[in-house]
């Protein structure tokens, strides 16, 4: 069983890198928490690190937040990510 | 008295005449400074059913005991008037050194009676008040104005002033300064313009004392270091523009006169689009370490664009275009003649859809094109910009055949960027403000845009979100911080008690600071409440109680109601909106005094 999950960033995330949308997959498993995405996007990513991502922690930067799908923002990186959801990440400041 | 001068200046344009009259203790701790302040002597001083504009309508500026003491972001001011938009309390923002020289002056707050008899500038300095013919300054874009002033005056001072949308009255038209910033919101450009006054200048040398100057040195310093952090990375990155594409892909983006809640064209006016496409400056406010104001590079024109989330997003989807150049040149024209591109964006679409629909004479043909030329026609008040010049509640009135059902304001004040239909803290927010539908005096939307609550499901615990939103707000508009430090406080009530007990040596708490954004917001509504305030004032517009979004999102009126109802509950009013005795009593505001300054 592969695991598809697509990262997007919007704003502020997108810049540091090029490309507005990753799909990676985990292989072997159904279900993923999304510190385990976050740790597999470091290794497709590295530039990441420091820039969006904690690598110490496996969570998003305080100036970050994650949202599945739209739907449900995160707190943490507990939250269980499925095949053919989106992380997306965008600023943590929505003012303006 | 530290922190503040304990005056108000008032002067009077009709007499030409000027005095500095004392305002008790006791007020100042209660409402502070900034907003708060000026909704306690908007109270005072304008009188039941004026003129929104005419000349017993008050023009209050005023600064807060953080100005001049070089804390981070606090160089702001506050302008408040009634809103010829709305016709209840009006009060809008804006920042940098001239908050300082209007401090310097020795006063706490301006306030401008009457009516000049001809176009007329004041120079206000610690000993005086000059007023002066304004003949030749009449037409000049506000960055001219403010030239020209410079010119004729010392490099140095500063000006507030009206380009040729407020001299033409038009109903959002703002008050700009130091170099073309706003006052964006409510019109009160158009109420200097309707007193003949085109300009303030600003020269002075007072300073107030502060209680402890060596603890609030080491404030300053973490202050910078935490303003430099991950609390303020947007702001210092690419500025709120950075909105547009988040709140497109979370179906917040309102689009096409709020038919749609995304933006199909947006890929050129994204953040990510014009930070690799174009140059961009960081500019920042008098004592201000972040930096938020980007200026952008129009590659069409090489000239510098002052662009910020609401003029993208009301200058360009709200209005159904995705044109780069059009955007930015459009956001550049309003801020020179001084006019508030969400209001602007959103009479526009309006126009729009009555083209469409056949309820006007085609004078203009549904374009992004015409946009600039229409905007040019608001100004000078030329065939359909006469209509347009009074905003979507007003022209919508005049045009009748339905059109009120797609005017997008709340209590005549034209919506802002935050999709009501899925951010429901927001569309309450929208809902109940006392200044209409203003996105600024609750901070709602940061609630929807975390794990806090469920941004589609519109339900009773908003009510107490949003109360609680608006007095956090309050607080910080009268303090007065700029919304973007918010977050480097852990506490904020209780670092900003005891930043202000620094200022002026109260022994002021949390408790205490936080009752204070009750009261402000109270006060406000009394304004209101006299002024003719019902409850079905607390509403959307028509389209998005009776329309579902593409995606199926939508809002009831009975959901609005719920909501609503659970607002004053948490706010301790009556079921009808009105506030019972017993909150006033509590917040020591039953026996607000009568005019104290005649």
């Amino acid at each position: 069983m592969t695991l598809s999950v697509t990262v997007e960033f919007h704003g502020v995330p997108a810049i540091p890198i090029k490309s507005k949308k990753l799909i990676f997959s985990c292989e072997q498993i159904k279900k993923a928490t999304v510190e385990e995405v976050i740790k597999k996007l470091l290794i497709i990513e590295p530039q990441l690190d420091g820039k969006v991502i904690d690598s110490d922690k496996n969570l998003l930067l305080s100036s970050y937040l994650g949202n599945i799908n739209g739907d449900k923002f995160i707190e943490g990186n507990l939250d269980e990510m499925k095949d053919g959801d989106s992380l997306i990440v965008i600023p943590r400041m929505a003012g303006g | 008295m530290n922190g503040y001068h304990g005056k108000v200046l008032v002067i009077d344009l009709g007499e030409k005449s000027w005095r500095h009259v004392a305002i008790p203790e006791n007020i100042l701790r209660s409402y502070i400074g900034g907003t708060g302040l000026s909704a306690w002597l908007l109270y005072q001083l304008c009188p039941e059913g004026a003129d929104p504009l005419g000349p017993d309508n008050p023009l209050i500026f005023s600064t807060s005991p953080l100005v001049d003491t070089k804390l981070t972001t606090s160089s702001k001011f506050a302008v408040t008037s009634k809103s010829p938009l709305t016709g209840y309390i009006g009060d809008s923002m804006s920042s940098s050194k001239i908050a300082v020289s209007m401090k310097r002056t020795g006063c706490d707050a301006v306030v401008l009676k009457g009516q000049a008899s001809n176009w007329t500038y004041l120079v206000v300095s610690d000993h005086n008040v000059d007023f002066r013919s304004a003949e030749d300054l009449v037409g000049l874009n506000s960055s001219d104005t403010e030239s020209k002033l410079r010119q004729m005056l010392e490099p140095g001072v500063s000006v507030a002033c009206i380009g040729p949308a407020g001299e033409s009255l038009v109903r959002y038209s703002t008050i700009s300064n130091d170099g073309g910033r706003q006052a964006g919101r409510t019109g009160t450009g158009a109420v200097m313009g309707s007193k003949n006054l085109k300009a303030i200048v600003f020269e002075g040398n007072k300073k107030v004392g502060i209680s402890d100057n060596k603890s609030l040195d080491a404030i300053r310093v973490d202050l910078i270091e935490k303003s430099l952090g991950s609390a303020t990375t947007k702001y210092r990155e690419t500025g709120t523009i950075a909105n547009a594409s988040v709140f497109d892909r979370l179906g917040s983006l309102p689009s096409n006169n709020f038919k749609n809640a995304s933006f199909k064209d947006l890929s050129q006016i994204t953040a990510e689009n014009i930070y690799q496409e174009t140059t961009v400056r960081s500019v920042h406010c008098a004592n201000c370490t972040i930096g938020c104001e980007k200026l952008i590079t129009d590659p069409g024109t090489g000239s510098e664009v002052r662009l910020e989330y609401q003029s993208l997003f009301a200058l360009g989807p709200l209005v159904g275009s995705g044109d780069r150049s059009i955007l930015l040149e459009s956001a550049k024209y309003c801020d020179e003649v001084g006019l508030d591109t969400v209001s602007a964006g959103a009479t526009i679409a309006w126009y729009f859809e009555c083209i469409d629909k056949g309820f006007l004479k085609d004078e203009f043909v549904h374009s992004s094109n015409k946009i600039l030329d229409i905007l040019r026609a608001i100004v000078s008040r030329k065939g359909i910009g006469d209509l347009l010049a009074e905003g979507t509640k007003f022209a919508s009135a005049t045009v009748k055949r339905g059109s009120s059902d797609f005017a997008m304001h709340v209590k005549g004040l034209e919506m802002p960027g935050y999709e009501p239909r899925t951010l429901k803290t927001m569309a309450l927010a929208l809902a109940v403000s006392t200044r209409g539908a203003c996105h600024n005096r609750s901070s709602a939307y940061e609630y929807d845009f975390s794990s806090v609550t469920d941004r589609f499901k519109a339900d009773t615990e908003k009510g107490d979100l949003v109360a609680k939103g608006e007095d956090y707000s309050a607080v910080m508009d009268s303090m007065i911080w700029c919304k973007f430090v918010r977050k480097v406080f852990s506490d904020f009530y209780v670092e900003s008690a005891e930043i202000l007990a620094t200022v002026t040596g109260w022994d002021i708490d949390a408790e205490e600071l936080e009752a204070c954004g009750e009261r402000i917001n109270n006060l406000k509504k009394m304004f209101n409440m006299r002024e003719g305030w019902v409850r079905m004032d607390d509403t959307l517009p028509h389209r998005v109680l009776n329309e579902s979004l593409e995606d199926g999102n939508s809002l009831s009126k009975e959901e609005l109601n719920l909501m609503i109802d659970a607002y004053y509950r948490a706010r301790n009013w009556n079921k009808d909106g009105t506030i019972p005795f017993k909150t006033l009593k509590r917040l020591n505001i039953d026996q607000v005094p009568d005019v104290v300054v005649s």
